[in-house]
């Protein structure tokens, strides 16, 4: 590219030059617009930026708040449930060794604040031994690890939608797992009350009768109480249990 | 750089003093207006788009930086503005003959029959033809009157871009009102 040189002229060609003039020439129109409305009009604009930055903070909040209550829930469940898991899981160690005396569970647990929660907990008390059939401990259902230990809400969930999608076996399955794997979260109560319904519907009396017994005995001045008697009282007697499972008689085995 | 008094001005301005946006209001309004007729050709669209220049200026006043011409940042608002202006008539036109069918408008006035002002009007219709950058270019040289470093500097391009702008604006112009072509193209490197 050629430098230009700084006095080229804009417009070479004469007749268009002439157009150019003409149009400099031009009469500028009388200006009707004033400061005033000029002012009004920036005075406007600002105040929608303003608002419009206010509502966006607003809306940011808001998310935030949202995201926050969904997951803060949670946070406080998992830091609640890691010592109790590990109460099951010493439990579980204890089942599967098979020991035959009574011992007693140590539990230690750094002391905290305690997490609000909608439903009040009960202190569950410590399960009375089955003389007859040996067991040891309320959560003998325990029995096997499970491959992996998800939280009581997650539990929850995919419960609520096997019953919603009609799937009671994995309901029951996923619902034994709350009692089993978190037996002191508030989960676990409502767990409870799905599984003797669940067990009613399938005809299954004593498995009933067992997540109501569990249910008055771990919660038994809880709400729902009464009708829980009530319905344990209409159940009748049954053959005694080992957490959620019915002993039966060995030749029903 | 502005001058003291100026530059107190604005820096008032720009903590909203209205006052203050006043007076550059009133201090820069008729040249504001001037290079608006002359970009556009239209009198009648010279309050309006004056109107959108300031208003857009004394809104984005926080950020103006005073080491910078005022007058060339209103003249970069004012471009802005009237490419959107050209841009919108260009359209209401492509509607207009949509709808009636027909070609591009007459002169429906009386007064624009005269010799003159039809030149002129073809002059502005040509104008608005051109590409924005090409526009912008010959506006800024040929009607502003700005030296080749000025409209290097409002258009933020470097001089050589400016000139070669400026004459391939020309050489279309001259194409459009069927003109002869420039002299001394054969200096030019495309």
């Amino acid at each position: 590219m050629i430098r230009p040189d700084d006095d080229e002229p804009a417009v070479r060609q004469p007749r268009l030059l002439e157009l150019v003039e003409r149009a400099r020439a031009q009469p500028l129109p009388p200006l009707r617009t004033g400061s005033d409305a000029i002012l009004r009009a920036v005075a406007q604009r600002r105040s929608a930026r303003t608002r419009a930055a206010v509502i966006g903070v607003v809306l940011c909040a808001a998310a935030a708040w949202v995201l926050w209550a969904r997951a803060v829930p949670t946070w406080t469940r998992v830091a609640d449930e890691a010592p109790l898991d590990q109460a099951a899981r010493a439990l579980d160690g204890a089942d599967a060794g098979g020991e035959a005396t009574p011992r007693a569970l140590e539990v230690t647990a750094t002391p905290r604040a305690p997490a609000p929660s909608p439903i009040p907990i009960a202190p569950p008390p410590i399960e009375p031994v089955d003389a007859d059939s040996g067991a040891q401990t309320p959560v003998e259902s325990a029995v096997a690890e499970p491959a992996s230990v998800a939280s009581a809400a997650t539990l929850a969930r995919e419960a609520e939608r096997a019953m919603a999608e009609r799937r009671r076996d994995d309901a029951i399955g996923l619902l034994a797992r709350i009692v089993r794997e978190h037996p002191r979260h508030p989960a676990a109560k409502a767990a409870l009350f799905d599984l003797g319904r669940l067990y009613r519907d399938a005809g299954r009396t004593d498995e009933a009768r067992c997540a109501y017994q569990m249910l008055v005995r771990r919660w038994p001045d809880g709400p729902g109480s009464d009708e829980v008697g009530a319905v344990l009282g209409a159940l009748g007697a049954g053959p005694r249990c080992r957490g959620l499972r019915p002993i039966r008689p060995a030749r029903d085995r | 750089m502005q001058d003291g008094g100026a530059e107190l001005l604005i820096a008032a301005a720009q903590r909203g003093d209205a006052s203050a946006m006043s007076e550059l209001f009133a201090a820069h309004r008729q040249r504001v207006a001037r290079q608006i007729l002359r970009m556009t050709g239209d009198p009648t669209s010279v309050d309006d788009l004056v109107q959108e220049v300031f208003i857009a200026a004394f809104t984005a006043l926080a950020g103006f930086r005073r080491d910078a011409q005022f007058e060339t940042w209103l003249h970069t608002i004012a471009i802005n503005k009237v490419r959107n202006w050209w841009d919108a008539r260009r359209r209401r036109e492509i509607r207009e003959r949509d709808a009636i069918g027909g070609g591009p408008n007459e002169a429906q006035n009386p007064e624009q029959d005269a010799l003159a002002a039809e030149h002129l009007r073809r002059f502005y219709v040509a104008l608005g033809a051109l590409p924005d950058k090409l526009r912008e270019a010959f506006t800024a040289r040929a009607l502003d009157h700005l030296s080749l470093v000025d409209a290097s500097a409002l258009l933020g391009v470097p001089v050589s871009t400016v000139s070669y702008r400026t004459r391939r604006a020309e050489e279309l112009l001259c194409q459009a009102l069927d003109l002869p072509p420039p002299a001394g193209r054969d200096a030019e490197g495309k």
